[in-house]
């Protein structure tokens, strides 16, 4: 089998993922470690099965959708963001550290501010998904619009083609690989941040349950929901990757 | 006084950089007959490239004003979009879209151009097939090699017929023998076809053996100091390189831009 074979790449990552639960299981037996603390791969197994209907399913119902609404509103609006601003360099020169800076800000940390003015709402969740992922798809799109060769600019101009018509021919295709390295690290953001709104918002979602499924001391339940919320941001991750490779072919 | 199909008068072109402005060309002017094939030909920084990147309308002249076929623009005023499907631009490097095959890449003018591609699907095979590329039509220009590439670019510039081709050292990065190839296939195209071509080249025999005149310029600011007429005839082959009358013209164009460089070095 060669080493970059497409089984190989498949097969690898599942391989490692299995030894590692072979290492935590090990690590439990051997340590004596509390269920309270870390409880055994079997037995957060069976907790996520026992607890599938009750609660998991309605969480992940919660926070999917939290992801989903707020993801499909950030791709959008940081592309327009970047699209526009990278038309006037003083856009790009103002524009480009403010978006660093929000993207740097754990938006969770303002919910008790955001609190202060609408009280505790659902669709306040989704605002701090697309506060966080906005700014990391704008800032990737930006810098693709921005490092456009000359040469690419110069034929647009020698076949006589307009700003605009350059824009969509030329920049978007070339910012390409950018665009989705913003996106792919959006999903990465949008799962964060959709844990960290049910935290502090509370109303339900897979964060809510990690965080009451502790303070319950039921580890295998907490546990669980952390390991569906890993699949979530996994699966949002794979998705985009798959559209990436459909897309930009040309690599 | 009566204009030539391509007229280039008094002409200046000054570039700012944020610390100086450099005077690229200096009161340039140029003429070229419909159907004329003329070299320019000059040292490093001479402007060469400006004056046919201003001709084409990719940047503007800072003083002066040109005119192709009856149509004057300047800084102000640009090349309709109408006149500039009249002109076919082959750059220095391939410069193809990385996204785009092979055969979409030569197709793109025609895209912009708002044509029937499938009206030239068969030119464009035919043009592929010529640079000995129609098996790689499908092919993404990251799987073919940069010679390939540049013969890709050359295509490009004349898949839609262009009465005006202008052409910045475009086999400057290819071996000998396929530059000598593509010289002798672009003199057919010339002859079957009546194409207008400015040609940019450093290499003074290429210039020779390929035009019917050519410009010679100087550097800083970039000026014309000859304009001389290559009397070999019409028939032009590769031939030609060993006769006197060829390596007169030579040595004639290969003084002129000595001198300059002695002169500078002075």
């Amino acid at each position: 089998m060669k080493i970059n074979s497409k089984a190989v790449n498949i097969c690898a990552p599942i391989i490692v993922i299995i030894l590692l639960i072979i290492l935590w299981q090990i690590i439990c037996t051997v340590t004596n470690i509390s269920f309270h603390v870390l409880p055994k791969p079997g037995e957060v197994g069976t907790a996520l099965v026992e607890n599938f209907r009750g609660t998991i399913l309605l969480d992940t119902m919660a926070s999917v959708k939290v992801m989903l609404i707020g993801y499909c509103i950030a791709v959008p609006l940081g592309f327009v963001i970047a699209a526009i601003s990278s038309q006037f360099t003083l856009a790009v020169r103002s524009i480009m550290p403010v978006l660093i800076i929000l993207m740097l800000t754990p938006m969770a940390t303002l919910v008790p501010i955001f609190k202060l003015f609408w009280g505790v709402d659902p669709t306040l969740k989704i605002l701090i998904v697309v506060l966080q992922c906005t700014p990391v798809i704008a800032v990737n799109s930006l810098s693709g619009f921005i490092y456009v060769p000359e040469a690419k600019k110069e034929l647009m101009r020698a076949l006589g083609c307009r700003k605009w018509e350059s824009f969509f021919r030329v920049t978007v295709p070339n910012a390409m690989p950018q665009i989705f390295t913003g996106l792919k690290l959006g999903c990465i953001l949008c799962t964060i941040a959709a844990m960290s709104a049910d935290i502090s918002v509370g109303q339900g979602g897979l964060g809510y349950r990690i965080q009451v499924a502790s303070s319950l001391s039921a580890t295998d339940l907490a546990y669980a929901a952390i390991v569906v919320a890993a699949i979530l941001g996994v699966a949002l991750y794979m998705i985009v990757s798959v559209i990436e490779s459909r897309i930009v072919t040309w690599k | 006084m009566e204009k030539s199909y391509i007229s280039i008068e008094n002409v200046s072109k000054v570039f700012q950089t944020r610390k100086h402005s450099i005077a690229a060309l200096k009161d340039i002017s140029m003429r070229f007959e419909k159907g004329e094939f003329v070299s320019i030909v000059g040292p490093s920084g001479c402007g060469k490239s400006t004056i046919i990147r201003m001709v084409d309308d990719i940047i503007k002249p800072t003083e002066g004003s040109i005119t192709v076929d009856g149509f004057t623009y300047d800084n102000n005023v640009p090349l309709s979009s109408e006149q500039i499907q009249k002109l076919g631009f082959i750059f220095q490097i391939p410069n193809l879209y990385p996204w785009f095959t092979v055969k979409e890449n030569v197709m793109l003018p025609l895209k912009i151009y708002g044509k029937d591609l499938k009206e030239y699907d068969e030119r464009a095979n035919s043009l592929l097939d010529g640079v000995g590329m129609l098996e790689y039509a499908n092919a993404y220009p990251a799987e073919i090699s940069g010679g390939m590439s540049q013969r890709i670019g050359v295509i490009r510039g004349m898949i839609h017929s262009p009465d005006i081709l202008m052409m910045d050292e475009p086999y400057g990065a290819l071996d000998e023998s396929t530059r000598e190839t593509l010289n002798m296939e672009l003199l057919k195209i010339w002859k079957d076809t009546g194409t207008t071509i400015i040609f940019i080249t450093h290499n003074v025999e290429e210039a020779v053996l390929l035009s019917e005149r050519v410009y010679v310029m100087e550097s800083h600011p970039g000026r014309v100091i000859a304009d001389i007429k290559i009397d070999l005839g019409e028939e032009r082959t590769l031939d030609l390189i060993g006769e006197e009358r060829f390596g007169e013209y030579c040595t004639e164009i290969e003084n002129l831009i000595g001198k300059i460089e002695l002169a500078k070095i002075k």
